[in-house]
């Protein structure tokens, strides 16, 4: 099953730690009214319970989507202050209040029969990965790619020994992930997450070698459910939302994942 | 009760015509969506006879304290 279903409707939750992990945050909420078994991959729309939608900026008003890290001990995202609504969340503290609605759309599917799992994350897009090895087993092989050492303290969070690249080469591999993909991928079904020109060279990699990939994207959305439309992205059928369709898709689905 | 252009509605929500799919909203919230249904009446976006793929993204502009769809 890659689908949990959510409450109707938004509900407030209490944030019991914000962790700060180098250049990442980790927050982590109680969400009791919640489903305890959302899918890994499956997101949630975020908006703090004070100061969004209003002040002087009066940004962020959108809520903001993010697939959850880990839903044991506590519901957890991973998070970079980049903008108005990032900003707002990583600031959060123990006891505020989060609102949450979710879990959305559909998560990652079983590794195609005879083949092992082989999960790559690319920056934030680490955080599925989290709660996907932690259902697929500790042994499963992991491989990141972050900017810098500062950003690759996410990969403390990972069982194993999860293989690292980063761009400016102060951890690991100096170079991208992909690199480090192209040595590993046979006989896997790769399950990818991060920036869009990291997916695409995924993609292409996997088509090239005839590797089964899932990809999990991204894109700005409003409503998180079906209903507005906005995070349409192209695939070989014509346009679909991640909200409802993905944020998981089959490599295979699309021509090429267009940045945005 | 709601009359509008004699039509009695339960109440005065309704949603401004767009692309809400309430199919879809079903596949996330499951029945709970219809025991309570947001809307005392549904307005779709307008239908054409030949399906439409709409426009390329980006859809959505968030500005200050509201959003361009």
């Amino acid at each position: 099953m890659r689908r949990t279903l959510a409450p109707f409707g938004r509900r407030l939750s209490t944030v019991t730690a914000n962790e700060q992990l180098g250049a990442y945050n980790l927050i982590t909420t109680e969400d009791p009214d919640g489903p305890p078994d959302p899918r890994p991959g499956q997101f949630y729309m975020l908006a703090t319970e004070s100061g969004w939608g209003a002040g002087a900026s009066e940004r962020p008003y959108l809520p903001r989507a993010f697939s959850f890290a880990r839903a044991s001990g506590g519901l957890s995202f991973l998070l970079e202050a980049i903008g108005p609504g990032t900003e707002r969340l990583a600031g959060l503290e123990a006891g505020d209040g989060l609102w949450l609605t979710g879990p959305l759309g559909i998560g990652f599917a079983p590794p195609e029969p005879g083949t092992r799992p082989l999960l790559v994350g690319g920056g934030i897009g680490a955080a599925p990965l989290l709660c996907w090895q932690d259902e697929l087993g500790p042994e499963t092989r992991v491989l990141l790619g972050f900017r810098s050492s500062e950003h690759a303290e996410v990969a403390s969070l990972f069982a194993g020994d999860p293989s690292i690249a980063t761009d400016d080469g102060s951890v690991g591999h100096a170079g991208f992930v992909t690199e480090l993909l192209r040595e590993e991928l046979d006989g896997s079904t790769v399950y990818a997450c991060g920036p869009p020109q990291m997916l695409e060279a995924v993609r292409a990699l996997c088509a090239e070698r005839d590797t089964p990939a899932q990809l999990a994207l991204e894109s700005g959305m409003a409503c998180g459910f079906g209903a507005c439309f906005g995070c349409v992205v192209p695939t070989k059928n014509g346009y679909v939302r991640l909200c409802v369709d993905g944020p998981v898709l089959d490599a295979n689905e699309l021509a090429e994942v267009e940045a945005h | 009760m709601t009359e509008l252009c004699g039509i009695h509605l339960r109440g005065p929500i309704l949603n401004g015509s767009g692309t809400y799919d309430a199919i879809a909203a079903r596949r996330t919230f499951g029945d709970a969506l219809l025991e309570t249904f947001p809307f005392d009446a549904f307005v779709s976006k307008t239908i054409t006879l030949a399906p439409r793929q709409g426009n390329p993204p980006p859809r959505l502009w968030e500005t200050p304290a509201g959003l361009i769809n």
